[in-house]
């Protein structure tokens, strides 16, 4: 019986957990800037506009010289052809992701017609782990190239969004949080850290990169 | 992005229902009217699919049911079953036979000199 209590609190608080998720996601839906609390004080990331949109186009195109003239950094390519002569074949490994992709498809096709359910159980544990070998590869490979200069520009304009976009709130009015970006980038606080994870919710992050 | 939270809330009753008057009296979904945000741009897909999907549900097709909308492996299942389908019954009917294939070909005489 105790047992069975348990189970039922659990439940409830996974249902209560849920109604919690949708209903924040509600609130992150309804705009296109979102605004959240950090302490006692309210913040608030938005869209770029078309200036701010030019002047990150502007600093990206800076940091794209400045990686392109170092030479400590190199395009995704060099790396791959730098790590064959490790014996690392990045090409390979891609191969793989795909080719864990057509097991995968082939497995859904089956799962889509399937009726039993112990044949749906069996088939999704199957799909499930295969999409975590899949996911585990993926993630070496990204690791491996995590210092592209196409990751690091991608790091760098995602954080210059976001810099140009933190703004905190007062009554109705917004200020920019931060004056510089160097002052920005210095600055290690909670306040941060929840802009870069919702700055994904706004804007969709092109990595450019072949798939 | 907490995905799984986003589509709870694109196939609930009440989010469907909106979507749907929204598209018939042309109500406003957000509070902005262009500019989407991606998880917004996101939103609005998972609306659709879901509306889809109990559309399927109505018309009592093949394969689907509630267990298989409450599962997101196996909404992606059906999904992919509906195109794999798709495609196939497009490409046969794509396939010449005798009495289509060869009559889409129009002979013209050429120019005498």
């Amino acid at each position: 019986m105790d047992k069975e209590k348990k189970t039922i609190a659990k439940e409830a608080l996974q249902a209560l957990a849920e109604i919690e998720e949708v209903t924040k996601m509600e609130n992150l839906v309804k705009d296109n800037k979102i605004e959240f609390k950090v302490g006692e004080e309210i913040y608030q990331i938005r869209k770029p506009s078309a200036v701010e949109r030019q002047e990150i186009d502007t600093s990206r195109r800076k940091k794209y010289l400045e990686l392109i003239n170092d030479s400590s950094f190199y395009f995704r390519r060099q790396w791959v052809e730098k790590y064959k002569a490790k014996g690392i074949d990045i090409n390979a490994m891609e191969q793989k992701v795909k080719s864990y992709q057509g097991d995968i498809e082939q497995l859904l096709l089956r799962l889509a017609t399937a009726t039993e359910p112990k044949d749906v159980q069996t088939l999704k544990k199957e799909i499930y782990s295969l999409r975590d070998e899949q996911f585990s590869l993926s993630m070496e490979i990204t690791d491996l190239l995590s210092h592209s200069i196409e990751n690091q520009l991608l790091m760098y304009t995602n954080s210059y969004t976001t810099y140009i976009v933190l703004e905190k709130k007062e009554g109705e009015n917004c200020t920019k949080l931060f004056s510089t970006f160097d002052e920005f980038m210095k600055s290690e606080s909670e306040v941060i850290n929840q802009a870069f994870l919702y700055i994904n919710y706004l804007i969709y992050q092109y990595t450019g990169e072949k798939k | 992005m907490n995905i799984s939270a986003l589509r709870n809330l694109a196939k609930s009753t009440n989010a469907q229902i909106y979507y749907h008057r929204a598209k018939e009296l042309n109500i406003r979904l957000f509070n902005n009217d262009s500019d989407l945000s991606n998880i917004q741009i996101f939103y609005l897909y998972f609306l659709e699919l879901y509306s889809s999907l109990y559309t399927d549900l109505h018309m009592q097709e093949e394969y689907i049911n509630e267990d298989v909308i409450d599962d997101e492996l196996r909404v992606e299942a059906y999904l992919l079953f509906k195109k794999v389908n798709r495609k196939q019954k497009t490409a046969s009917k794509n396939l010449p036979t005798h009495t289509g294939g060869a009559g889409s070909l129009i002979f013209k005489r050429g120019k005498g000199k």
